[in-house]
């Protein structure tokens, strides 16, 4: 660490800011010179390496009515004091401080891309929603731990700016174990030196497990949303179907170029002229390379059903064929992009004004 | 929305509602052993069944099959 005092900023509810209880947990953003409440138990843990500089104080309700909203007013306040740190609570069980903490810690954190520190009980929902994004320490549940807490939380941030083996946090490979300074798992995978292979690394696992000896994956797997499923459709013969597929289909050339592995791309063709009825089938091409691709490129039809839902429009049973196809390539691709892909196509088609989707998947 | 796959737990497991297992994964809704118009055929079945799917009410992801059964 440099001989300078890093400047801090620390944000507290109402509550803990000295403003007033339940009846003041209405009232908005306000800032105070220096450490209040457990900014005088920060500062002291702090010692003489940092400053905390001013408190940043809201209520619950006003934060927790519109995080993200709040969260950029709080960032307006902070901004004109250039902070090195940024520490928010502990907020330990209490939900909405919880939130209010995770929110303003997540604002601040990819505005400046400074260490964001925090503390929260396992329970409160600000540890889900914003674990991501900033440090939250492990608290108790309440007030009597706050000592602690901060003890904690401190011990983690000297951590963050040591710079040790001068790597720098954007290599992750400065960044600490969770179990080892007790804060929630931020879900992100780091850089680490190691003399034994994968193979090994593996076999060590399995013993573990077989053994009952502590065992902890390397790899977090991602967790699924609960998705709530839409209605279904009423009036099929009045009803707008949009055909989706990932499995690559593009015309030759592949002109918007999706990747056949690691895609992350989508893009659409005016049906009638991609796949009109009578096509070639050296017409296209497959940007996927998980799959066998030889069945599709004689026939099309056979991943997108285009000439299906002409007939059956034709007879009436289908009110409209959207006039676009949307295309895009499964393969390998990470998550989190498939996600937002989905999110994307997903708007792009509601804007349209179409019903539903036939999506075909390899 | 309806999704068509062969591999349909995949679907399952990140969160799709209505699901229709497709014939095979290099096939989705064909069949290349059969004549064009059997083949047709079959995907017309296909494409019925997910408008089909697509009229039912589900509350979690569900794995539709082309049979209807009962």
């Amino acid at each position: 660490m440099s001989g300078k005092k890093l400047k801090v900023i620390h944000y507290l509810n109402q509550f803990f800011g000295q403003i007033g209880g339940e009846d003041k947990a209405d009232i908005g953003f306000m800032v105070k010179t220096g450490p209040i409440g457990p900014g005088l138990a920060l500062q002291k843990a702090l010692g003489d390496q940092a400053d905390v500089i001013a408190t940043v104080i809201c209520g619950d309700n006003y934060f927790s009515k519109n995080p993200e909203q709040a969260g950029e007013e709080g960032l307006r306040l902070i901004e004109p004091y250039h902070p090195d740190l940024f520490f928010a609570g502990p907020a330990f069980a209490a939900g909405r401080y919880g939130i209010a903490c995770g929110a303003i810690c997540k604002a601040v954190g990819e505005k400046f891309g400074i260490p964001v520190v925090t503390g929260m009980y396992q329970e409160n929902p600000g540890v889900d929603l914003y674990r991501k994004y900033a440090y939250i320490c492990k608290t108790g549940n309440s007030a009597r731990d706050t000592t602690e807490s901060i003890n904690h939380m401190i011990k983690l941030t000297f951590k963050l700016v040591s710079g040790e083996k001068g790597a720098h946090l954007v290599s992750r490979e400065n960044l600490p174990k969770p179990e080892e300074y007790g804060y929630f798992s931020r879900i992100i995978l780091r850089n680490e030196y190691t003399d034994k292979t994968a193979a090994e690394r593996s076999v060590d696992k399995l013993l573990a497990k077989l053994l009952d000896k502590q065992f902890e994956s390397e790899v977090v797997l991602p967790k699924f949303e609960k998705i709530p499923p839409p209605p279904p459709v009423k009036n099929l013969n009045t009803c707008e179907i949009v055909l989706v597929s990932d499995g690559g289909l593009v015309p030759r050339g592949n002109p918007d170029r999706l990747s056949g592995r690691g895609n992350l791309r989508w893009t659409t063709y005016e049906i009638d002229t991609f796949l009109p009825e009578s096509f070639k089938s050296t017409d296209y091409e497959i940007a996927h390379t998980g799959y066998f691709p030889v069945q599709i490129l004689e026939d099309p039809n056979r991943l997108v059903p285009a000439d299906v839902m002409r007939d059956l429009i034709k007879e009436g049973k289908v009110g409209k064929l959207h006039p676009s196809f949307f295309s895009t390539s499964g393969n390998a691709t990470v998550s989190r992009r498939c996600a937002e892909m989905g999110d994307e196509m997903g708007a792009e088609i509601k804007k349209r004004g179409v019903e539903a989707v036939i999506l075909t998947s390899t | 929305m309806v999704q068509i796959t062969a591999v349909p737990n995949v679907a399952q497991m990140v969160g799709v509602n209505r699901i229709l297992r497709g014939q095979s994964i290099t096939c989705v809704v064909g069949n290349s052993v059969l004549t064009k118009e059997q083949e047709k055929a079959l995907r017309r079945k296909y494409v019925l069944r997910a408008l089909e799917i697509l009229q039912t009410d589900v509350n979690t992801p569900t794995i539709f099959t082309l049979e209807v059964l009962g």
